[in-house]
């Protein structure tokens, strides 16, 4: 209870955070503050924890004591179903082991809302239609999950998350299997979702040049550690970057929109 | 309109597909006991009047055949369901009880159980089943234990591996056990393991009755959290399953109903295996159909193997195990080989 007064007016919070699969910590102190409706993401080299820090926020991993707070109450005190209607954790789109229909796998969204033996009703079939019709793949509903393209499964698992009704969403590299086509037309429904519906998004993210085009703040992430954190303007800076990614960089900016190009040297 | 017809409800869905299957299942029922190497007269075994009243048609109808299909029947469901529930569990469609060693796990356990001399029931339940039982729930834990990786994955290659090495190595517990054991032991023994259907009555039936329908009622209550686990485990969580207390509730009750059909029809393999498989491409992935479906089809599908046994070389019959083998053996090379073309092994 001391430590629930203590936190602050974030939706999340994280204290102290650390965690590890096995002995070497994956993530060691982390302390950040997400507030409701922000578009956030974190980015860092391959290994920094920017996977692992978002599976830990979304109640996945089991965190060490009292350190990830949703609304002031920390993760352990909520029941499974009374977090997932609020946070939903959207993985990257891979194969399935058995041939689930799209719109099974949307439906599958509405789990934390019916009761053991109970099916779907016409409401969460509305509700899987509306969110299949956000993300523009209604039109695949029939087809089987593992016959569509990644850019199209991407979307049906956004649309699941959708359905799912949650305040947050938290999406494990959502754009890095995908062509730049899909990879826009990812982002702009999550940039949809969070201008319209004022859903708080987190992002792991690889593409430095997407992440601060479509993100107001980023987590740069170090060897399980933050780096830094700001504005895109303020993180990607060439000698943060040149530090942080342990190679020489050239910085662009987009005159249009502001957003920054992250180039390697090459020797 | 959207491709999404709201007046199809799920519910009807689900009717329409377990009607259809119940249908099946009711069919075999009705066919198979008037099916045999002596044609019985149907009338007259009707008209009264069994065992030891000379009515010879009566008492294969209703003491030699009905018990034995009843039995193909209970064992059948039980089986499928159990492969129906591995393969999600291990989102991996080459689980089935006889491939992970299951099966032959709790064969030892009833094997030992015979050693002892502990071949007897307390409370109606028989030691057997026990120890069939334990013997299941504990090559369960250990395949699991052994298989899952990191990431919560259940790669193919090492399920397979843990499989087959779990059947050598109960395998070859239960050759020690048999060669240290004496004359009526070993013949217990050899009885017991070359299982089949045919030593049966109707009190054997209604024994393992209670725990095959408490055991697939518990299965059918999990069945959609099951469904979210065999899609992923990690984002089963995250749309609020309590995945570790669903595994467990799957795992002991599918042991139970598997230590329960195998202590009283020993090792009978691959039928955990086709049936869902078969049933699956029909009525789709989704446990809340896939599992009663595959009961009522798994039940079918064993009382005709069982019948395909008594009748092709009568009056010799093959035991129902060689039969399953026979059809299975083929159907996983195929399954394997259409798994490691997706890339899945």
């Amino acid at each position: 209870m001391t430590i629930e007064t203590q936190v602050s007016s974030a939706m999340i919070a994280t204290q102290g955070l650390t965690f590890a699969y096995t002995e070497e910590p994956v993530l060691s102190n982390i302390s950040l503050n997400f507030q409701a409706g922000e578009f956030t993401g974190v980015i860092g080299p391959n290994g920094s924890g920017k996977s692992t820090l978002l599976k830990l926020i979304g109640g996945i991993l089991p965190s060490a004591s009292e350190t990830v707070f949703f609304k002031n109450r920390e993760l352990s005190h909520y029941k499974k179903k009374e977090l997932a209607v609020s946070i939903a954790w959207i993985p990257q789109e891979k194969q399935m082991a058995f041939p689930f229909k799209v719109i099974d796998i949307v439906l599958m969204g509405r789990h934390p809302y019916l009761s053991p033996l109970s099916f779907e009703g016409k409401d969460d079939y509305q509700i899987a239609e509306d969110a299949m019709k956000q993300t523009q793949v209604l039109e695949f509903a029939q087809r089987s999950f593992n016959e569509i393209s990644g850019g199209e499964k991407q979307r049906v698992m956004i649309a699941s998350a959708i359905s799912q009704k949650p305040d947050v969403m938290l999406l494990d590299e959502p754009t890095s299997a995908l062509d730049i086509k899909y990879q826009i037309e990812v982002l702009n429904i999550l940039k949809r979702l969070n201008e319209d519906e004022n859903k708080s998004l987190i992002l792991a993210m690889h593409d430095l040049h997407l992440a601060s085009k479509f993100c107001k703040r980023l987590i740069l992430l170090k060897k399980g550690q933050v780096f830094c954190e700001g504005t895109p303007a303020e993180v990607l800076k060439k000698e943060i970057l040149e530090d942080v990614y342990e190679v020489k960089v050239k910085i662009f900016q987009d005159d249009e929109d502001g957003s920054l190009l992250v180039v390697p040297e090459s020797s | 309109m959207s491709e999404l017809n709201p007046t199809i409800t799920s519910s009807r869905k689900f009717a329409t597909g377990i009607g259809l299957f119940f249908l099946i299942f009711l069919a075999t029922l009705i066919i198979a006991p008037l099916i045999g190497p002596t044609t019985i007269d149907l009338g007259k075994a009707l008209s009264g009047g069994i065992g030891s009243t000379g009515n010879v048609d009566a008492d294969i109808l209703f003491l030699a055949r009905i018990p034995r299909i009843l039995l193909g029947a209970v064992t059948g469901a039980a089986l499928s369901v159990t492969g129906a529930v591995f393969q999600a569990l291990l989102r991996n469609d080459l689980a089935a009880p006889f491939t992970l060693g299951v099966s032959s796990g709790a064969s030892l356990g009833a094997v030992i159980a015979i050693s002892l001399g502990l071949n007897f029931t307390i409370l109606g339940i028989s030691t057997l089943s026990i120890a069939a039982f334990l013997g299941a729930l504990g090559t369960m834990y250990l395949v699991f234990g052994l298989v899952k990786t990191r990431y919560g994955d259940f790669p193919t290659s090492i399920l397979l591996l843990a499989g087959v090495t779990a059947n050598f190595f109960f395998a070859s517990m239960v050759m020690f056990i048999h060669y240290m054991s004496d004359f009526t032991q070993s013949f217990q023994i050899v009885r017991w393991l070359m299982g089949g259907l045919d030593i049966t009555d109707y009190q054997t039936v209604w024994s393992i009755c209670p725990f095959v329908i408490v055991g697939i009622g518990g299965l059918i209550y999990v069945s959609r959290d099951m469904n979210l686990i065999s899609a992923g485990v990690q984002s089963a969580m995250s749309r609020g399953v309590d995945v570790v207390r669903t595994q467990k509730i799957g795992f002991i009750l599918a042991s139970l109903i598997t230590g329960t059909v195998v202590a009283i029809s020993g090792p009978i393999g691959f039928v955990g295996l086709i049936v869902p498989h078969m049933v699956r491409l029909i009525v789709g992935p989704d446990l809340r159909l896939l599992i009663p479906c595959s009961m009522f089809f798994g039940a079918s599908f064993l009382i005709l193997c069982d019948t395909v046994g008594r009748t092709l070389i009568a009056p010799a019959e093959i035991p129902v195990g060689v039969i399953t083998a026979m059809l299975g053996g083929p159907f996983f090379v195929w399954l394997l080989k259409r798994q490691n073309k997706r890339g899945n092994v």
